[in-house]
C-alpha cells in the first residue's frame, strides 16, 4: 500500500474516532442539521483549498487567498447597491477579477523571480486595503451592512434537500481538478514544473505560463468560495476571509501535499478540509474557549510537517540501507 | 583614496536609501506645512520606534534567506505575559521583563529547531508561531484590553523622556548600533551572511548552519518581546491585537533597507531607514486626511517596488519581453 493510502486510512480512522467521541460528549453533533452546516464549512474552505492545492504543488504560496475573498465580496456587494445589473453579469465580473489578481501575482513571481510568498503578502495588504476603501459606505463614512436581497445571489447559499448547493459545488470542483490533474496534459505540466522546473523547462513544457495559470486558478477558487460564504451570510464584509489562510493552509498539507512540490492530490484536500472542519466543529460543541482554535490550526499544521519530514527522512534512511546491502550481496555472488 | 572609495561602495545602498528618504522629506514637507515641524519628526520616530526595535533582529532571518513572521504575536503576547508577572503575579518589574525575554527567547529557539532540524519552511514555522501565540495571547488574557496603570517605573519606559526625547526611540537607536555591530564586526555575523549567501560552502568552511540559525531566530523573538514590552508601557495596556499586522511593516522596512529576502547581505541601518520612510509614507497619507485603508496599500506597493529594485531586473524589459512572447500577436488578433 502507498503511503499516500495509509496516509489517508490513518486520517479517515481519526475522522471517524474524532465524530464518535463527539457525538458521545456532545448528542446534538450527530444532527442532520449540525452535519450539513459542518460539511458547508468545510465546503467554502475545501473550495480555496483545491486552488491552494495545486499552489503547493508548483512548490509556491498564496497569502493572498483571504484578500481575494475579500474583495471579490466587496465587488458583489457594490454591485448590488449601486447597479440593477442582474446577478449572472456581475458574479462573472467578481470570478474574473479573481483570475485577474492570480495572474498578476503570478506575473510577478514569474517574470519578475520574485518570491511567490513575499509577492503575495504584499498583494494580500493591497487588496485587504482596497476591500476596505470599495465597501459600501453609509452618510458618516463607516462601513455599511448591506443586506443582499437579490434571489439568485441567495440561492447560492440554499440547499437541494439536506445539502447545502456549496457542498455539491465542492466535490463536483474536486472531482473535475483531480480528472484535470491526473488526466490532461495541463496537469502533468503542473506535476512536473512544481518537481524540478529545470527539468520541465528543458522538456518543452512553458512552466511561466502554467505557473501564471496556478495562480489564477487559485484566485478563481477564492473568489468562488467568496460569493457562497456572501451568499450564505446574506452580507459581505471588507474583513471576509482575511486569516482564513491558515485554515486552507493546513487542510492542504495534513491531506498529504508537502511544501516541497511536485506530489499531492486533491483527495487528500478533501479529508484534510473534513477533518479541520471538524476540529473546528468539536471546539464549539465541546464548549471550549474558542481561542484555543488558532492554537489548535497552528499545532496540526507544525506537528503534520514534522511528520513528514521524519518519516520521509526513515523511508530515505531505509531505502540506503536496503541499496547497501544490495550492493554488498551481489559482491559476494560475484567472488 | 583607495580606502575612501571602498567606504563609499559598502555603505552605497544606505547613501542612496538615505537620498530618497531625504527625497521624501521634500516632497511631504512641500504637500503639507505640517509635516517639518520638530513635534512631527519626533512622533514619526516614535511611531516607528517599535517596528525599528523588531526590525534589528527580524533582519537576520532574511539574512539566511529565512523569515520571521511571528514577530508581531510574539511582541503582543510579550506585553500581556509582562502584564501577567508584574500585576496578577506581583512580580518586581524587572523580574517580570527577564521571564518574559527569557520565554520569548524560548519561543524564537523553537520556531529556529522546528526550521532546522525538521527543515520545515521557515515561514510556515513562523506562520504557525504566529497563530498559535495570538491564540495563548488571547486566552491568557481572556480576549480583553488589559490597561497597565503600574508599577510606574515600567510605565516610564514607554513614557518617559530623556532631554526630551522619548525612552523608546534611545533604546531604537541602541539596538541598532548593537545589531549594526553585531551583523558587520562578529564571527557570528559573518556565519549568518555565510549561511545565507552559501549554506553548502559555509558548512565546509566549519560553519553550523543550524546553530547559527536557530541562534538568529532566537534573536528575532526576543527583540520582538522588547518591542512587545516597550509597546506595552507605551501604550499602557496589554492586547493581544496590539501590533496586528506589525510583520508587514517589519518585512516592508527589511526590504526597502536593501536585503535581499533570498539571504547573504543585509543592512541594518538600511532598515531602519526603510522603518524610517514606512513612518514618512503613513504620516504623509495621515497628513492628507487619507483614510487608514490607504496604509497596507501603500506598504503593499512599497514592498513590490523595493523587491523589483533589489532584484535588479529591469522593468522595461521584462514588459517587452512579455509583449514580445510567442502568441502574442495572435491573441492581439
Amino acid at each position: 500500500m502507498s503511503v499516500s493510502a495509509i496516509r489517508r486510512l490513518i486520517l479517515t480512522g481519526l475522522l471517524i474516532a474524532i465524530g464518535i467521541a463527539l457525538s458521545i460528549a456532545n448528542p446534538t453533533f450527530l444532527k442532520l442539521d449540525n452535519l450539513m452546516t459542518m460539511l458547508q464549512e468545510a465546503s467554502l474552505t475545501g473550495i480555496v483549498a483545491i486552488g491552494f492545492t495545486l499552489i503547493l504543488i508548483t512548490a509556491g504560496i498564496d497569502m493572498s487567498i483571504g484578500a481575494v475573498i475579500a474583495i471579490t465580496s466587496m465587488i458583489c456587494v457594490n454591485f448590488i447597491s449601486y447597479t440593477q445589473l442582474p446577478a449572472y453579469i456581475y458574479i462573472p465580473i467578481a470570478l474574473a477579477a479573481g483570475c485577474a489578481i492570480g495572474w498578476v501575482n503570478g506575473f510577478f513571481i514569474t517574470h519578475f523571480k520574485l518570491p511567490e510568498f513575499i509577492v503575495t503578502l504584499a498583494t494580500r495588504g493591497i487588496l485587504a486595503g482596497l476591500a476596505l476603501i470599495i465597501a459600501v459606505k453609509d452618510e458618516q463614512g463607516f462601513v455599511k451592512n448591506v443586506f443582499i436581497e437579490d434571489p439568485v445571489f441567495l440561492s447560492f447559499g440554499e440547499t437541494v434537500g439536506p445539502v447545502y448547493i456549496v457542498t455539491i459545488v465542492f466535490i463536483l470542483l474536486a472531482i473535475a481538478t483531480q480528472f484535470f490533474m491526473k488526466r490532461t496534459r495541463a496537469g502533468t505540466n503542473i506535476y512536473a514544473s512544481g518537481a524540478n522546473p529545470t527539468a520541465a523547462r528543458l522538456s518543452g513544457i512553458n512552466v511561466d505560463r502554467t505557473l501564471i495559470g496556478v495562480y489564477m486558478f487559485s484566485g478563481f477558487c477564492a473568489a468562488l468560495s467568496s460569493i457562497f460564504l456572501a451568499a450564505r451570510m446574506m452580507t459581505a464584509m471588507p474583513e471576509f476571509g482575511i486569516g482564513n489562510e491558515l485554515d486552507v493552509i493546513a487542510s492542504v498539507v495534513i491531506g498529504g501535499t508537502p511544501f516541497t512540490g511536485g506530489i499531492g492530490d486533491i483527495w487528500g484536500t478533501i479529508i484534510g478540509t473534513l477533518f479541520i472542519a471538524l476540529i473546528k466543529n468539536g471546539i464549539l460543541k465541546l464548549g471550549l474557549s474558542p481561542y484555543i482554535q488558532p492554537i489548535v490550526i497552528g499545532g496540526i499544521i507544525i506537528v503534520t510537517v514534522v511528520a513528514d519530514v521524519w518519516y520521509k527522512h526513515h523511508a530515505e534512511k531505509k531505502a540506503t540501507q536496503a541499496a547497501r546491502r544490495k550492493a554488498m550481496e551481489s559482491k559476494e555472488v560475484g567472488a | 583614496m583607495n580606502t575612501k572609495s571602498a567606504l563609499f561602495k559598502e555603505h552605497m545602498v544606505e547613501l542612496r536609501l538615505f537620498g530618497v528618504l531625504l527625497g521624501l522629506m521634500v516632497v511631504l514637507s512641500l504637500i503639507s506645512d505640517r509635516f517639518l515641524t520638530v513635534d512631527n519628526l519626533t512622533n514619526v520616530l516614535w511611531s516607528v520606534c517599535l517596528i525599528g526595535i523588531m526590525t534589528t533582529g527580524a533582519i537576520y532571518a532574511p539574512i539566511t534567506g529565512g523569515i520571521d513572521l511571528s514577530v508581531a504575536s510574539m511582541a503582543a503576547l510579550a506585553g500581556i505575559l509582562a502584564n501577567v508577572f508584574m500585576n496578577t503575579l506581583g512580580m518586581n518589574w524587572i523580574v517580570a521583563i527577564l521571564i518574559t525575554l527569557v520565554i520569548g527567547a524560548g519561543i524564537g529557539w523553537l520556531n529556529g529547531v522546528v526550521t532546522t532540524k525538521f527543515l520545515v519552511p521557515a515561514f510556515i514555522v513562523t506562520m504557525a508561531a504566529k497563530t498559535y501565540l495570538f491564540g495563548v495571547a488571547m486566552l491568557v488574557s481572556n480576549g480583553d484590553q488589559i490597561t497597565i496603570m503600574e508599577p510606574a517605573p515600567f510605565l516610564q519606559i514607554g513614557i518617559g523622556k530623556l532631554l526630551g526625547i522619548p525612552i523608546p526611540i534611545y533604546i531604537m537607536f541602541t539596538l541598532v548600533i548593537l545589531s549594526h555591530i553585531l551583523l558587520k564586526k562578529t564571527v557570528f555575523g559573518r556565519r549568518t551572511i555565510a549561511v545565507g549567501a552559501n549554506e553548502v560552502a559555509a558548512k565546509l568552511t566549519g560553519v553550523n548552519p543550524d546553530r547559527t540559525r536557530i541562534i538568529v531566530y532566537t534573536i528575532s523573538s526576543v527583540t520582538a518581546t522588547i518591542a512587545g514590552i516597550v509597546m506595552a508601557s507605551l501604550t499602557q495596556q496589554a492586547y493581544a491585537m496590539n501590533a496586528t499586522g506589525y510583520e508587514l511593516d517589519v518585512i516592508t522596512a527589511i526590504v526597502v533597507g536593501g536585503t535581499s529576502l533570498m539571504g547573504g547581505s543585509g543592512s541594518v541601518v538600511g532598515a531602519l531607514i526603510g522603518a524610517v520612510m514606512v513612518g514618512f509614507i503613513n504620516n504623509g497619507l495621515n497628513l492628507l486626511d487619507m483614510p487608514s485603508a490607504f496604509h497596507p496599500i501603500a506598504t503593499g506597493i512599497v514592498i513590490l517596488v523595493a523587491l523589483i529594485m533589489n532584484q535588479g531586473v529591469s522593468v522595461p524589459a521584462v514588459l517587452k519581453k512579455w509583449f514580445a512572447r510567442p502568441g502574442a500577436a495572435e491573441a492581439a488578433k
